[in-house]
């Protein structure tokens, strides 16, 4: 027996010996991989395993001059659904019926969009209200996910949403100010770093890392909202009075540059956004700072305070109008074919006469009346914050093809083309003692803490003197109270102003029939607080800027200065 | 010779129980960490698996003591029905089976379904223990020994590779060399049986597509990391992760449907990647001691059937175990056979257990030595002869 279990041994000592053999090849080699290879190997379970979402932090609000809210971000629930749990039919009709039950949506639409989709989770609803979501959530049908959102409202409706703009689903600014503070709106998003599982679900109890969004801090617009109401009214008014195709008003604080109201027709709303609609998506842009027009004899404000400032002229300087006047051998005309005799340069704001405004920039010259131009920001970006700004065309003496002709059609508002904040802009500066406010729309920012950070106001010239903006002043007071009727007269406040009346350029050089018509001023005559600029675009009725918008302008600062309690100084109420 | 005879027809080895009792063990516990997820995802209850598992550890429990106290030797009477029952039921499966994974290995008898292909590799080696026993000297010749061999094991084998079942035929292949060998087959028949072996083994590779692709996965996973060599290099991954000590217990991430076949195959993935080399290295122990108690037990059986029952019991788990965990380790390519004791899967725990429970049975008729004197002298004695076979 001995004999046999030595042999058993020696037989069974060759697979144990060989098993054994393999169990340390084995064992080598978790070695390997366990200790060795462990660095790599738990590097890339964790590249596997690691994703991260981003946490878009609480978009800033933003707010009107005093505090208003025109676009707060509300929280809201973005609807998913996993397409592994609907696979089984009871479960899909009973999550897709508890669905359908609070959001309206239809029950088997909901099961066929998740069926055919390839995803592992499905949209099936954006941006739900949060108490909607809520409610649903806690019934918890199978299958539902929820990632919370925010939806952009906007509590006063349409107000003012050319200059607002519009976010995209991403929460980042598309348009306007949303556009252009995107940054400061935003804040920093945050990320929730997490295991997830094959199908990219968290890993229950997995380890989460969390980097904190940082909020966005909250818009305050030099906007007032009952301006920009007014404005808005006013316009869409006069746009029907006038058979108008669109238009404009800017309302600005000629003392530092803050816009009160900016209204543009046509424009986008907010309550029928449709960004299918190609003609609304041209509409992303606020056409008061990205539309050129020729301003015609607004521009000889800009003209005569030119020849003041540069002493060539005095209010009382006299000339002869003869209704045409000859311009290195052009004869040019006066609108109307007017002849109006001996004028004061006074005279020749008051009846607008082209000749007159000739017979400045003759004096000027050239290069000297280019240098004014520059001066008053023409053919450059005011800066204002709005996206898509022109910078509006002149024709200089350097220029390839400039003529004397130029030089004549530029005094009196042709061949040069602007946007309304950019003559708005001008014009303040004119009135306002000389200096050139960049013009602005948000006062200030506001962090979450609550630390409000001011925007100061920024000169960005001195194109004239003091002393001549005192005298462009009177003038302009002049031609609104002429000591005969003016539309452009407010009944409560003293005022000046000039109107404009423009043919639309073609792109081949020429003008056609059509009209453009503006009214520009401010109100009180010696201590401007306020700067209307209305323009209608192609008045059906093809009166002038004078009689079309002349008269809103009158109402606006009636309303505008009632209403930031400016105690009235016109002579009528000073008599009563 | 008669002066050492004893028999100790008392106590069973207790560290062999001991041993079965520790990976059985290790085993629920990992396969409740493994499969509570895919339960939940699966089925919506975590503890689906678990609870079948232990139902049929219990069962398993029953199955070892009740061999434990059965005599062994009337094992060989049942030999042959047994291997009747087992070729009825490896056919009715081809015939009605339950198709899972592309092949046919499960039968369903109302509630229970059972994969008759552990059953079949114990039967298998009842079968050949008691015909090699049967054969003493004659093993040797060819006529007698070798061509009856090779047509049992063809016959077997064949019914296997038409489930089709790549590993348990591989397997078989191993243990049923294995006890030739031990039971006195020349070296030349050895030869030739390894060589045809192998022929028929890469055959059989060839003929097959998915499992060149599983080869393919074995020698260049990276190829192709999101089809064929994601199981395998999300094994490794899981593995490595685990390192030294581990994510702790319960904290496998690659059981998030990364790992496949997570609580079943692939649970030596995750034994490494929530208690590291410690427990994984402590597990491969479990089953290097489990073949030495193993082998002991057959080199001191009473008789030439206990011997070669006991060696291709041995054999079968310690093959069965390190097939798994080579593939898992990526030292040889992937097979889908389950890991003895610890992978979910009710019908092969019952058959594992029912197998230790023979095992332990067959060492309570051990032949134990009287003093340490006379063992020397029977080592001493035992080369002696051995050295004189060889000559």
């Amino acid at each position: 027996m001995a004999h046999q279990q030595a042999t058993r041994t020696l037989r069974v000592w060759l697979p144990a010996t060989a098993f054994a053999a393999f169990a340390l090849l084995i064992l080598g080699r978790l070695v390997q991989v366990q200790i060795v290879e462990h660095d790599r190997y738990a590097a890339e379970a964790r590249s596997s395993l690691l994703a991260s979402d981003t946490v878009f932090a609480r978009r800033g609000s933003i707010l009107d001059r005093n505090g208003f809210l025109l676009a707060m971000s509300a929280d809201t629930w973005d609807l998913y659904v996993s397409t592994r749990v609907w696979r089984d039919d009871e479960t899909a009709i009973e999550g897709s019926e508890a669905i359908a039950a609070a959001t309206g949506l239809d029950a088997a639409e909901l099961r066929e969009l998740v069926r055919a989709s390839e995803l592992v989770d499905v949209l099936i609803a954006h941006d739900v209200p949060y108490a909607t979501g809520r409610a649903l959530l806690d019934g918890r049908p199978p299958g539902l996910v929820a990632l919370p959102n925010t939806e952009r409202v906007y509590p006063a409706d349409d107000l003012a949403a050319s200059v607002i703009g519009i976010i995209g689903r991403e929460n980042t600014g598309l348009s306007g100010i949303e556009w252009w503070y995107d940054e400061e709106l935003q804040g920093v998003p945050g990320r929730v770093i997490f295991e997830r599982d094959t199908s990219g679900s968290p890993i229950p109890y997995g380890e989460t890392f969390t980097i904190e969004p940082v909020r966005g801090r909250d818009i305050v617009l030099t906007i007032d909202r009952r301006l920009q109401a007014t404005a808005e009214r006013a316009l869409t008014e006069a746009i029907a009075a006038h058979g108008a195709e669109g238009g404009a008003i800017v309302m600005l604080d000629p003392r530092n540059g803050e816009v009160l109201a900016l209204a543009t027709q046509p424009s986008i709303a907010f309550s029928t956004l449709d960004l299918s609609d190609h003609e609304q998506v041209r509409l992303l842009r606020n056409r008061a700072v990205t539309d050129l027009y020729e301003p015609g004899s607004v521009m000889k404000v800009i003209t005569t305070a030119a020849a003041i400032d540069a002493g060539l002229v005095s209010p009382a300087t006299e000339y002869v109008d003869t209704g045409v006047v000859s311009f290195y051998g052009i004869p040019i005309r006066n609108w109307n074919e007017g002849v109006h005799g001996a004028q004061t340069m006074t005279g020749v704001l008051q009846h607008s006469i082209n000749t007159g405004a000739v017979f400045m920039v003759e004096k000027l010259g050239a290069t000297r009346f280019q240098q004014y131009l520059d001066g008053f920001g023409f053919g450059q970006p005011t800066g204002i914050d709005l996206n898509g700004e022109a910078r509006g065309v002149f024709r200089r003496p350097s220029d390839a093809g400039w003529s004397p002709l130029d030089l004549a059609t530029q005094s009196f508002g042709q061949s040069i083309s602007v946007t309304p904040i950019q003559m708005a802009s001008a014009l303040g500066a004119a009135v306002n003692g000389g200096k050139l406010m960049q013009p602005r729309l948000v006062r200030a920012l506001v962090s979450p803490e609550g630390g409000r950070t001011d925007l100061p106001a920024r000169v960005t010239g001195r194109p004239v003197s003091p002393e001549t903006s005192a005298t462009i002043r009177h003038m302009l007071g002049a031609v609104i109270d002429p000591g005969w009727y003016h539309p452009g007269k407010p009944g409560l406040y003293t005022a000046g102003g000039k109107s404009g009346t423009a043919n639309v350029p073609l792109p081949d050089g020429g003008y056609d029939d059509t009209q453009i018509v503006s009214f520009a001023g401010f109100a009180p005559l010696d201590e401007p607080r306020i700067l209307i600029l209305v323009k209608l675009d192609r008045n059906a009725d093809l009166l002038t800027g004078t009689a079309a918008a002349g008269p809103v302008f009158a109402d606006l600062v009636d309303a505008a200065l009632a209403y930031l309690k400016t105690p009235p100084d016109a002579e009528r109420v000073e008599a009563r | 010779m008669s002066r050492t005879r004893r028999w100790a027809a008392e106590g069973p080895d207790y560290t062999l129980l001991a041993l079965v009792a520790a990976l059985t063990v290790t085993g629920l516990v990992f396969v409740y960490s493994a499969s509570f997820v895919i339960g939940l995802a699966q089925f919506g209850d975590s503890h689906r698996f678990i609870v079948r598992q232990g139902a049929w550890a219990l069962l398993g429990a029953a199955l070892l003591l009740t061999m434990l106290r059965f005599d062994y030797h009337r094992l060989r009477r049942l030999a042959a029905p047994l291997m009747g029952v087992t070729l009825l039921l490896l056919l009715a499966v081809l015939a009605l089976g339950n198709e899972a994974g592309g092949a046919q290995r499960w039968v369903s008898a109302g509630p229970l379904s059972f994969q008759p292909a552990e059953f079949a590799k114990l039967s298998v080696i009842v079968y050949l223990a008691a015909w090699l026993s049967s054969r003493g000297e004659s093993l040797r010749s060819f006529e007698h020994g070798l061509a009856p061999f090779i047509v049992i094991i063809s016959a077997i084998g064949l019914l296997l590779m038409l489930q089709p079942d790549f590993g348990t035929t591989a397997i078989i292949l191993a243990i049923t060399l294995t006890m030739f060998w031990v039971a006195g087959a020349t070296l030349v028949q050895m030869g030739a049986l390894l060589v045809s072996g192998t022929v028929v083994v890469i055959s059989l590779a060839l003929i097959e597509g998915y499992r060149m692709e599983r080869l393919a996965a074995f020698f260049n996973a990276e190829a192709d990391p999101l089809g064929h060599g994601f199981q395998t290099l999300q094994s490794l991954i899981a593995l490595g992760n685990g390192g030294v000590t581990g994510l702790g217990l319960g904290a496998s991430r690659g059981k998030f449907f990364y790992v496949p076949e997570s609580h079943t195959d692939g649970i030596f993935a995750i034994i490494g990647e929530e208690l590291g080399i410690v427990a994984t290295g402590a597990v491969l122990l479990l089953f290097v001691t489990l073949m030495l108690r193993g082998y002991q037990v057959a080199r001191r059986a009473p008789d030439q059937f206990g011997f070669l029952l006991a060696t291709g019991i041995t054999t079968w788990l310690t093959v069965q175990a390190l097939v798994n965990i080579g593939g898992i380790t990526r030292v040889i390519p992937l097979t889908g056979v389950p890991l003895p004791f610890l992978s979910y899967g009710g019908s092969a725990l019952a058959a594992v257990m029912l197998a230790a429970g023979v095992l332990a049975g067959i060492s309570r008729h051990a032949k134990v030595r009287e003093s340490r004197r006379e063992a020397a002298r029977e080592e001493r004695q035992g080369a002696r002869v051995a050295g004189e076979a060889r000559r």
